[in-house]
């Protein structure tokens, strides 16, 4: 049982290292740096500016909204991380099926668990790369320059990379029924609106049906990434609230690992 | 312990019928050709043996397990009739990839890796890129990983296809080469005199079904060449 298990984690390793050089391999890649040589352009300039802001007709130092500028600003760049965990995910194992290139390597002694897995991870690594890379630079640059905590930031790739794990997960799932461009627009929308409906509830709005039980149960896309940074805008978490969103993302990055794997499983490869 | 087995398989697309309640067995160290006109069922045969697909009805064995187990491939080598390789990897390094995950490691796996090169004719071409290489050279990439680790078993569909005369001449010795060795040999095809030289036996496959098989000897009358006999079958 243990040779059986050591066996199939050294077959894992191989495939996963080739799926990470695949995805480094990528036309995309060069975009995907381009843009976030950007995004840090953008954070340096909006982190480094203090312009006058007045509130009910009174000048208000920008120290005092530095914290709810970083959270909008890590916060966002963590969602965009998942768009492009989803993006890539879209069709790096969908891509090897449809032209054959995965053939060849199903036929050896490889678990279909095993390849879904390796091209997760392959996803995951370059998107997590990327992540890592967007939000400590963005942290560094909102701690060094306004004192803020770097170490909740953190907390904040944590909350972003199970994220990673349920949207890359739920997107390869879709990728092997659906085109890439409609699972992109999918993986866009639903980032995106999942984000959008967690933060309105969280600021107290009241939403009912599918879209409130999205928001309250669906995966804690920004919610835990909010969460995190809790202690930038001064806004202490309610008894237990850390964990149970650390126990919905653990269990929607399973859920979508899972999903994935029985999909695979299933599927009848041409 | 048959090399591979299919009983009572029927596998349907949709409305059509691929394989109509098929039995096939192969004996380890036997060749099999497995011929029949396109849309037979040969590929689909292969796709049920490798566990890409599932049989609506019957079972599958490959090496007495269940395709679907990955135990069941190790020792099998396979090329597939569609072969796309990784135009941006090197040749010795989808090689060293194929031979590690066939068991390779090590010493053991880089003269593997050589000595396939040298057997396909590729040993001044290990370190090129296999997106420069042209549709026969690729052929050989394709054959090189199906001989690495020594296979048990080579499942190969259509393999001379793209070779020009040198490379099925070469192809027809690789296979010959494989045979001594004690490898059991299933090619599916439908270029009769390749199957007629390289396999001793033959199954014919027509319209789903198992139309005819045994020892090529057998399955030819006095007189008759292979492709008599098949078109013999396959026109009733």
């Amino acid at each position: 049982m243990a040779q059986a298990a050591a066996g199939a984690l050294r077959v894992f390793r191989i495939l996963a290292v080739e799926a990470v050089a695949d995805a480094v391999r990528r036309r995309i890649v060069p975009v995907i740096a381009v843009l976030a040589i950007v995004s840090l352009f953008f954070i340096d300039s909006c982190s480094a500016c203090s312009p006058a802001v007045t509130q009910n007709g009174q000048p208000v130092e920008l120290s005092q909204l530095v914290g709810f500028a970083g959270l909008i600003s890590v916060v966002s760049l963590g969602l965009w991380t998942l768009v492009l965990a989803g993006a890539l995910a879209s069709d790096h194992l969908a891509e090897p099926l449809a032209d054959g290139s995965a053939i060849l390597l199903l036929s050896r002694p490889v678990s279909r668990t095993a390849f879904a897995l390796s091209r997760l991870a392959g996803t995951l690594g370059l998107a997590l790369l990327t992540g890592a890379v967007l939000l400590g630079t963005s942290g560094f640059l909102f701690s060094h320059r306004h004192g803020l905590a770097l170490a909740p930031v953190g907390g904040v790739f944590l909350a972003c990379a199970l994220g990673a794990v349920t949207v890359a997960g739920l997107a390869m799932t879709a990728s092997l029924w659906l085109p890439r461009t409609l699972t992109t627009l999918l993986v866009f929308g639903t980032v995106w609106g999942v984000g959008i409906l967690e933060t309105s509830v969280r600021l107290g709005a009241e939403i009912g049906g599918l879209a409130g039980a999205v928001a309250r149960y669906g995966p804690p896309l920004a919610g835990s990434m909010i969460a995190a940074l809790s202690s930038w805008v001064e806004q202490p978490l309610a008894e237990g609230e850390a964990l149970r969103l650390a126990v919905r993302a653990l269990a929607w990055a399973t859920l979508s690992v899972a999903a994935l794997v029985l999909a695979f499983r299933k599927l009848e490869i041409r | 312990m048959f090399a591979l087995e299919l009983s009572g398989v029927t596998k349907r697309y949709g409305q059509r019928t691929a394989l109509n309640n098929i039995d096939l067995r192969l004996e380890s160290g036997a060749s099999l050709g497995l011929l029949g006109p396109n849309g037979a069922g040969k590929t689909t045969c292969l796709r049920l043996l490798l566990g890409f697909a599932q049989p609506c009805h019957g079972t599958v064995r490959l090496r007495g397990r269940d395709p679907m187990d990955p135990a069941s491939r190790v020792g099998v080598a396979y090329l597939p009739e569609r072969l796309r390789l990784p135009e941006r990897a090197t040749v010795r390094g989808f090689l060293r990839l194929h031979g590690t995950l066939a068991g390779l490691a090590g010493a053991e796996l880089e003269r593997e890796v050589e000595s396939a090169l040298e057997m396909t004719g590729l040993a001044d071409r290990g370190a090129d890129r296999i997106g420069g290489l042209s549709k026969g050279l690729a052929q050989r990439v394709g054959f090189a990983q199906a001989f690495l680790a020594q296979p048990d078993l080579l499942l190969l569909d259509e393999p001379t296809s793209g070779l020009d005369p040198i490379g099925i001449r070469d192809a027809r010795e690789w296979i010959r080469i494989v045979r001594e060795r004690g490898c059991t040999v299933l090619v599916s095809s439908h270029v009769l005199s390749e199957v007629e030289r390289v396999c001793d036996h033959a199954a014919i496959l027509h319209e789903g079904r198992i139309a005819a098989q045994g020892a090529i000897a057998d399955l030819v009358r006095p007189g008759e060449t292979l492709e008599d006999a098949f078109l013999r079958v396959v026109r009733g």
